[in-house]
């Protein structure tokens, strides 16, 4: 396990018991729920009260997979299909388009339910998981222990509020929107605040370390005719990234969503991208979303307005 | 994954019949494969700037030995020993371990798949020529593979092996008495159709137009042996195409189920269409169209028992509605 820092002063945190100790700050971290915690007041996650929480975690502690997704699709829990979506295996599949190796560190910022931290914790040597929600990292938890990966380690905490010090990861993984992850109060705008991240995640990289992100398209098709969440256009996620120092960047086109992710294939490839609209995006979709990306194939302007992306960059 | 499997490639160019170049002249397009557990992860491989693919992968997204690959290889491979069969199977096939991970390595077909020749259109009239045709080449192929290999068994294996399943499936999922009790005497009769001497049929098991290639204007292929079963019932095949065909369908009435419902228990033009096929099946199979009645039901109910399989408990009770109406209205059948 890597060694951990106080994320205020950067001096190596001491164990104090379960606890963890800054001796220049003189203060503790103290584990919530078992689980090394560098966050003062933690957030429940709003999907459910606090009492919903608990009766939820009591439901599924010391369950199996499978009685645990049993539960789930008996019971009417808000959000419940994400929870039980999140043992698909497939959100990782665009992993198979790079080269994770059993040596490998990978730090999974903002792992939320870890559907990128579990299949991932069996292709390398250790995954450092993050996320400012705990009650997310308490589900984890629970699905690291069945899945019996002793390589997963869990903090709860935010990109902005680390306790690494050094570049230590081959891999940093954003998924979910990248500018959601860190304090969600910061008053910074969007791209600002995903400059930011970016900058963070540069450092924290090993030399020849790969950023891996999952992001939606401003201007991308299904964001035309209703509102989404994503504030980052294709032009703007390339040049942020190269302001932060990333090089060879790839743009890996994702279908329908990069949350469940059927069809992967590199924006490089154009000569797929003709073969994936006339075989998949004809039968499946509209004609006039069929047309239209058509249409800006042929003028080289489909990146522009694909929906989802997976994107890559070298430090 | 993917490095490993370019690597492989471009090393078995001559092999796997592949115009001679660079590993970087492959190009990858993660297509389907099943989220769930180790799931498969499928990949259609391009060679440079081809605007088609060459060849279609698949393999296990985790490490651990999954006999599913190796038992759909030695599926196809057994297929393949039959002369009849090999226009319909996506040939050659190679089954290589990468770094002890095992990849199915198949040509990839050309044409179209069979559901991109549906028409997007309400209008079922100007539909009835392609449809027709799509049901009497699918007939062809079910045909022949359900009477090239057949394995003997006895009436005790049959129950054991092939109809007891059924049943516990039905129980475990939850149902009454009365239905349990009609789901037992619809088995017995099928078993007593069967005669003191049945077969065992082998099925595709997912017969749709989805995993249908269009490969050339006579020719079908048939893609994605996974469900493959060697030991099931005749017709299975047949009426899960018909059925999921009708509903794949843009026609009236909107609601699919109830579109799959009436195609089978109304009188309509798919009621007639479904008539001659079957009848045609019977012809070319030697199997008695009573068989074919009694059996009926037990697709929607195999549907559902594959559909919770993959945790789509939702998604398998409109199959077990169909399966139980039909079940209780046999006699309104269509055929």
């Amino acid at each position: 396990m890597l060694p951990l820092y106080c994320p205020s002063c950067k001096s190596k945190l001491v164990a104090v018991g379960n606890d963890s100790h800054c001796e220049k700050c003189s203060k503790t971290w103290v584990r919530r729920h078992g689980l090394i915690s560098f966050v003062d007041n933690p957030d429940a996650d709003g999907h459910l009260s606090g009492e919903k929480w608990e009766e939820f975690f009591s439901n599924i502690t010391h369950k199996t997979n499978k009685e645990i997704q049993d539960y789930l699709s008996s019971r009417q829990i808000k959000e419940r299909g994400e929870y039980f979506n999140s043992f698909k295996n497939n959100k990782a599949d665009c992993f198979s388009f790079l080269n994770v190796t059993h040596q490998d560190v990978i730090l999974d910022a903002g792992c939320g339910l870890g559907s990128w931290t579990i299949p991932l914790a069996k292709q390398c040597k250790e995954v450092y998981a993050l996320d400012p929600t705990l009650d997310r990292l308490r589900f984890l938890e629970i699905r690291k222990k069945n899945e019996k990966l002793e390589n997963i380690i869990l903090l709860h905490t935010s990109l902005m509020n680390l306790p690494f010090r050094e570049p230590c990861f081959d891999y940093v993984l954003m998924n979910e929107m990248p500018e959601d992850i860190g304090t969600r109060k910061e008053k910074a705008d969007a791209k600002d605040r995903l400059s930011r991240r970016l900058e963070i995640i540069y450092k924290l990289l090993k030399e020849k370390g790969q950023i891996v992100m999952a992001g939606e398209n401003k201007y991308g098709f299904d964001f035309l005719f209703k509102a989404g969440d994503c504030r980052h256009s294709y032009n703007d996620y390339r040049n942020m990234l190269a302001k932060a120092g990333f090089r060879d960047v790839e743009f890996y086109y994702v279908w329908p969503d990069y949350r469940d992710p059927k069809y992967i294939f590199a924006e490089k490839d154009r000569h797929i991208f003709k073969y994936f609209l006339k075989h998949f995006v004809k039968q499946t979709a509209g004609r006039f979303e069929y047309m239209f990306f058509q249409l800006a194939h042929k003028f080289g302007w489909e990146k522009q307005f694909v929906s989802n992306f997976i994107i890559t960059g070298n430090k | 994954m993917i490095r490993q499997i370019a690597e492989y490639l471009h090393e078995h160019r001559e092999e796997l019949d592949l115009p001679s170049g660079l590993r970087s002249d492959f190009s990858f397009l993660k297509v389907g494969g099943n989220p769930w557990e180790k799931g498969r992860i499928n990949f259609l491989v391009f060679n440079r700037d081809e605007s088609a693919p060459v060849l279609f992968i698949k393999g296990i997204r985790e490490k651990d030995k999954d006999e599913s690959l190796r038992r759909e290889y030695s599926l196809i491979q057994k297929l393949a020993s039959h002369r009849e069969l090999i226009p319909f199977l996506p040939l050659p096939i190679h089954m290589v371990s990468l770094s002890g991970q095992d990849v199915l390595i198949q040509k990839a077909c050309r044409g179209e798949r069979m559901l991109a020749s549906l028409s997007k259109s309400s209008l079922l009239h100007f539909q009835k020529k392609t449809i027709s045709g799509n049901f009497y080449r699918a007939m062809e192929f079910v045909s022949i593979l359900n009477t090239s290999v057949q394995n003997p068994f006895s009436p005790t294996e049959l129950k054991s092996k092939i109809l007891s399943p059924f049943l516990s499936f039905y129980e475990d999922y939850g149902c009454s008495e009365h239905n349990k009790y009609t789901l037992e005497r619809l088995l017995h009769k099928v078993c007593h159709l069967m005669g003191d001497s049945p077969c065992g049929t082998l099925i595709h098991g997912d017969c749709s137009a989805t995993n249908i290639f269009l490969d050339t204007p006579n020719q079908i292929k048939i893609i994605d042996w996974e469900t493959a079963s060697e030991n099931s019932l005749p017709f299975l095949d047949l009426f899960y195409f018909m059925s999921k065909y009708i509903h794949n369908l843009k026609i009236m009435p909107r609601n699919r189920w109830e579109r799959v419902r009436y195609a089978y228990f109304g009188k309509n033009w798919f009621s007639d269409l479904i008539r001659k096929t079957v009848q045609e099946y019977c012809e070319q199979t030697h199997v008695s169209p009573e068989l074919g009645h009694v059996i009926f039901p037990l697709h929607f109910l195999n549907k559902a028992r594959i559909k919770y399989s993959m945790r789509a408990k939702e998604q398998t009770e409109p199959w077990m509605n169909l399966f139980e109406y039909s079940m209780n209205n046999l006699d309104d059948l269509c055929f």
